[in-house]
């Protein structure tokens, strides 16, 4: 306990030294305060902001994009990857499309999808979808080639169907390379929600930043940038605990038995 | 008629045939009028306007810029990440006091700065390379930092013993050790900073592949749009082709190196 006060502190007296100088050079107009408020006064808005519910309205209406988008990749592209790891011929037909698209950068089909589908909640979740897509295939579809070979083999020794052997073996012993393929795709679902917010949208946290900058109103601007933080970090936590809880057996187990 | 079945399942045949067809499918669908022509051009036209730009050097004027803006921030990227992963990674101290920075800052979308880059440096081509730089450091440093965490400390040792002074240790042990992990940031950063600066020059440039396709698209010359997104889609797939043979050109020393040793 000890051990982690004493090198937790130095890191939290490295930000405070960083807070306090924003404050000092904001205060005394070394950079203009116009774009650099001073932090506390950034962290007031902050506060405000939050009590009278108008970041936590953007924030769930991005959060809602966020996750439709996640779920529908997830939806589409673990069944895809499972397939496609197990038989080769799907494999072959579908790779060159992937190695195709991959490179192109998601934000990219942002235009196309808005000439089809307006500006609406369609569109966002369409290129959050996309975004999210390559992480998710490639991981499942790794997660299953990697399996065992002999745990396969034993489950077809003891009279398994394949079916079975699917549900039994392969998808338990690829889980934790399928979950790493989703802590790879959450925070690009982020990145391409904000993204998606800022070229066209009426609500969400990624519009509220940029409207707040054109509006020039700059604490609040940095507020939504705090917010965007907060929420970055969070989902990084939520996915290492959930990675811990969930995942945490399967690594002990499979390593025993190979 | 059987092996010729085989041929196209078992070899990577049936994908290209997917390819061409969804190519004919592009091409005969907006003729037909099932998709509106107006928003989903055929292919020809497409590849028609593409090489219009290429002949007018429209399009390889706009993606130069963005390369060299990619470029830029990318190896300023390489300068921060790696030396700020090497001293975390091998000075105690060091890495105490950035922690709770780092892992704060990291998760956060560099998109979400995009505003304050604004005010700070407007549309210049700073503005972009800000952001480039903020999005490939993250990469390059955590993998920098479990590069250097993942030296054998017998090497580091060895080294000590035979007087090797801190900035020897760094330059000729825990770096060359921790290349491959490096390494891997660098291919991450790399498709990272085509990312950034596509999205940066949607938000605010008037220059770069990025502009141009917004630009396109709110002029509405449909045609022009599409051939710059396949342009974005090819620099992308190009530079990863390099990054892939300069990997495998500079790296096969260290398979060996490595293998020697342990």
């Amino acid at each position: 306990m000890r051990e982690f006060f004493s090198t937790k502190i130095k890191g939290v007296c490295f930000l405070l030294c960083f807070a306090l100088l924003w404050e000092i050079v904001s205060r005394n107009k070394l950079i203009s305060p116009l774009y650099f408020p001073p932090i506390s006064k950034d962290l007031v808005t902050f506060y405000q902001l939050m009590l009278d519910g108008t970041l936590p309205f953007e924030l769930i209406r991005s959060l809602g994009r966020i996750f439709a988008g996640f779920f529908l990749a997830v939806v589409l592209m673990v069944p895809l990857g499972i397939v496609m790891g197990l038989f080769r011929p799907v494999c072959n037909l579908f790779e060159p499309l992937t190695e195709l698209l991959r490179p192109l950068p998601p934000p990219a089909i942002i235009p196309v999808v808005m000439l089809f589908v307006g500006i609406g909640e369609t569109m966002k979740i369409i290129v959050i979808g996309f975004a999210c897509s390559f992480p998710i295939l490639i991981n499942t579809m790794d997660g299953v080639r990697s399996v065992e070979p002999t745990l396969v083999d034993t489950a077809k020794t003891f009279g398994r169907s394949r079916y079975e052997i699917i549900r039994q073996v392969i998808l338990p012993a690829s889980l934790h390379q399928i979950f790493t393929g989703w802590r790879v795709a959450l925070p690009i679902a982020l990145i391409v929600d904000i993204i998606a917010e800022m070229v066209g949208a009426v609500n969400g946290i990624g519009r509220f930043i940029l409207l707040m900058q054109r509006r020039f109103d700059i604490p609040e601007m940095y507020a939504g940038i705090f917010l965007v933080a907060i929420v970055g970090y969070a989902l990084n936590a939520l996915l290492r605990y959930l990675n811990k809880t969930l995942i945490g057996w399967h690594k002990a187990k499979f390593e025993a038995i190979t | 008629m059987h092996t010729i079945r085989r041929a196209i399942l078992e070899t990577r045949a049936s994908g290209a045939l997917l390819l061409l067809f969804l190519i004919v499918l592009w091409e005969i669908l907006p003729r037909s009028g099932i998709v509106y022509a107006r928003y989903f051009p055929p292919f020809s036209t497409v590849m028609a306007a593409l090489f219009e730009g290429i002949r007018s050097t429209e399009i390889l004027k706009q993606a130069s810029i963005s390369i060299y803006r990619a470029f830029y921030g990318y190896c300023l990227a390489i300068l921060i990440g790696v030396t700020l992963g090497t001293l975390t990674g091998t000075i105690r101290w060091v890495s105490d006091l950035l922690e709770i920075t780092i892992e704060l800052l990291r998760p956060m979308p560099s998109v979400a700065l995009v505003p304050i880059a604004i005010l700070l440096f407007g549309t210049s081509n700073s503005y972009n390379i800000s952001i480039i730089t903020f999005g490939c450091t993250w990469p390059i440093l955590v993998n920098t930092y479990e590069g250097a965490k993942s030296v054998d400390t017998q090497w580091i040792d060895t080294a000590r013993i035979y007087g090797a002074t801190r900035s020897e240790l760094l330059r000729k042990v825990v770096v060359p050790a921790a290349l491959p992990y490096i390494v891997s940031g660098l291919r991450i950063s790399l498709a990272t900073s085509i990312i950034i600066v596509t999205v940066t020059e949607m938000l605010a440039s008037f220059k770069g592949l990025g502009f141009f396709i917004m630009d396109t698209y709110n002029g509405y010359r449909i045609p022009q749009m599409y051939s710059g997104i396949i342009t974005i889609g090819l620099v992308g797939y190009a530079l990863n082709r390099l990054f892939m043979i300069a990997e495998e050109r500079f790296m096969a020393w260290h398979k060996g190196w490595t293998a020697k040793s342990v």
